[in-house]
């Protein structure tokens, strides 16, 4: 096996006359000897899709195209690239490229100039259709797309919903990065969100650099591809992701993970359990399909088991406060995204008010830190203003990388 | 805000489900248990003790249930004014010194005071007899212990000087009070 899956409750127990909430971590990861053997698979296809309208002129688009070269130098050979620019249509600068020819690609990607407008939708609407064959049948596919303007061919975020949820289907992660202030951060950071992508928000630009290169790093450390979660869940029982984005399929839940590397693939969220006879009961089962390093297809899976009980002390002596707290910031995390994008800010102040009590708890600097901020933003905007494109970038961080 | 039938604990009135035990809003009390059971005093966790170890069915003994007149200025009387288990509450204990130099508190069965509420860290906080003074101490517990002071509970930072009268939580939904 090449995959730990690790599942934390927040108790072992749930209450026999009532209904109960537990909280619960997944964490998947590479198993590390996998990776210190060098056995990182390569098939992966990375696509890279820059705006190429007029204002990304200057800097912004130097930066950017410098990026996606580094890119392309730094994945390992084995690995497929496809860059995309886009401006009043799509520009195929590379497309489904084996990394033989690095030196083309570069002279490719050097040629991408600044002008016209902003379609983001059929940009959006190519590539998915594009890489379905792919996705479908072989590798993951991980998408970097880079914006600076609003779209000008579709303002309808329900479109954008439709496409993002075929990219969901085939697996294809899109993450989108808005550079600037006039980008629509609600369209993109929903196509992220549908999707099981980040969301950025950059300020700086020499952030785009490090972004693109986290990303190589992860396909460079690549165990499994082709990963889809699947929850099933017995006894009624309700469950719910506050971090990822499944596909409920009657009492199954479906997520394509998409390549696992060496940084651990967390879900966070609950399951509520429904009251009945007192006794062990198997409350859900969590599997995960993925291909090996030959292209395998393998499979493994673990239970969630607890025991129902009236005696309330076993209950309050078996409580995980860890994993309570750290599902307690995600829940009032997904809280105050939701409250903040309806632009309801006196929900949204109480709701981060309660993530930041709770990442106090964890104790984890970085998080406290984190919440902290998200208050102070909220606390500082004017009445209905607030900087959504900041708090989007940090929430997307909280959820996808748990600080 | 809402009280958890179950275990006590203060929900803000967004959640439906009580943070810390999970079980929904409004869900009925628990029923006490046929057997009930006072905290355990025991003697895993004895921290420097100044009798060395002790058999348990002494240290039972040590930790009576029942009110009962001090016998010694090294007996710390306290009394159970809220916890998640009802049949908790108005209880009282003696604290004996005599053996005990330090009484830890948790959730755990390796304290020497072992509280069933979920809130309440797995070793919570010391009770430590000290240059004739008793003093509380917080181990660093998820959340914390706190004295009642000018009308609000006030969060305990290391440690500090108890005396009668004082009111002391312990986590969400366990208080007691210093009587004697």
């Amino acid at each position: 096996m090449m995959l730990n899956i690790k599942l934390d409750s927040s108790n072992d127990f749930s209450f026999a006359d009532s209904s109960t909430r537990l909280f619960f971590t997944i964490k998947i990861i590479g198993k590390m000897e996998d990776i210190r053997q060098k056995k990182s698979i390569t098939g992966n296809w990375l696509i890279i899709v820059i705006d190429q309208s007029s204002s990304m002129m200057g800097e912004k688009l130097e930066t950017a195209k410098q990026a996606a070269i580094s890119a392309i130098n730094e994945l390992n050979p084995g690995n497929y690239v496809s860059i995309y620019s886009f401006s009043d249509d799509v520009e195929i600068v590379a497309d489904h490229t084996s990394l033989n020819d690095v030196k083309r690609l570069e002279n490719s990607i050097k040629e991408i100039s600044a002008h016209g407008k902003t379609a983001l939708f059929k940009t959006l609407d190519f590539i998915i259709n594009k890489a379905k064959p792919y996705a479908e049948d072989a590798g993951s596919v991980t998408l970097i797309m880079l914006t600076d303007g609003q779209p000008t061919d579709m303002t309808d975020i329900h479109k954008y919903e439709s496409i993002a949820g075929m990219a969901a289907e085939y697996g294809i992660k899109i993450n989108s990065i808005g550079i600037g202030s006039d980008y629509n951060e609600e369209i993109i950071k929903k196509i992220s969100d549908i999707t099981n992508g980040e969301f950025y928000n950059i300020v700086d630009r020499s952030q785009i650099g490090t972004i693109f290169g986290s990303y190589v790093q992860q396909l460079n450390k690549t165990v499994a591809t082709s990963a889809v979660m699947s929850v099933k869940v017995r006894e009624g029982a309700d469950f719910k992701s506050y971090d990822q984005n499944f596909i409920q399929q009657g009492d199954q839940y479906l997520l394509n993970v998409g390549m696992i590397s060496d940084i651990p693939f967390i879900i966070t969220g609950q399951v509520v359990i429904p009251p009945g006879p007192e006794g062990p009961v198997n409350i859900m089962n969590i599997s995960i399909d993925y291909k090996d390093e030959n292209g395998v297809s393998k499979s493994d899976s673990i239970d969630f088991k607890i025991t129902r009980t009236n005696d309330s002390r076993k209950i309050f002596s078996s409580t995980r406060q860890d994993v309570i707290n750290a599902a307690r910031v995600k829940m009032n995390i997904e809280k105050f995204e939701y409250l903040t994008s309806v632009g309801d800010i006196t929900g949204a102040t109480k709701a981060i008010g309660e993530a930041r009590k709770a990442a106090e708890a964890t104790k984890n600097i970085k998080l406290i830190e984190s919440t902290r901020k998200l208050e102070n933003i909220v606390s500082s905007a004017s009445t209905g203003k607030v900087d959504k494109k900041q708090i989007y970038n940090e929430t997307s961080r909280i959820k996808k990388k748990g600080d | 805000m809402w009280i958890c039938n179950k275990c006590g604990t203060e929900n803000d009135d967004s959640y439906d489900y009580c943070v810390v035990c999970g079980v929904e809003k409004n869900a009925t009390p628990s029923a006490p248990p046929v057997t009930q059971e006072p905290p355990k005093v025991q003697k895993e966790n004895v921290e420097a003790s100044t009798q060395g170890p002790i058999n348990n069915s002494s240290a039972q003994q040590q930790a009576p249930v029942t009110p009962s007149p001090s016998a010694s200025s090294k007996i710390l009387k306290i009394a159970i004014i809220q916890s998640p288990s009802p049949e908790l509450v108005g209880r009282t204990l003696d604290l004996d010194f005599t053996i005990f130099k330090t009484i830890s508190i948790g959730r755990n069965p390796e304290n020497l005071l072992q509280m069933p509420d979920g809130s309440i860290s797995r070793r919570h906080a010391l009770i430590e007899l000290k240059d004739d003074k008793y003093i509380i101490r917080d181990l660093q517990s998820t959340n914390g212990t706190y004295i009642f002071e000018s009308g609000y509970f006030t969060k305990i930072e290391g440690e500090r000087n108890i005396n009668i009268g004082d009111v002391i939580k312990l986590g969400e939904g366990t208080v007691i009070r210093v009587i004697q």
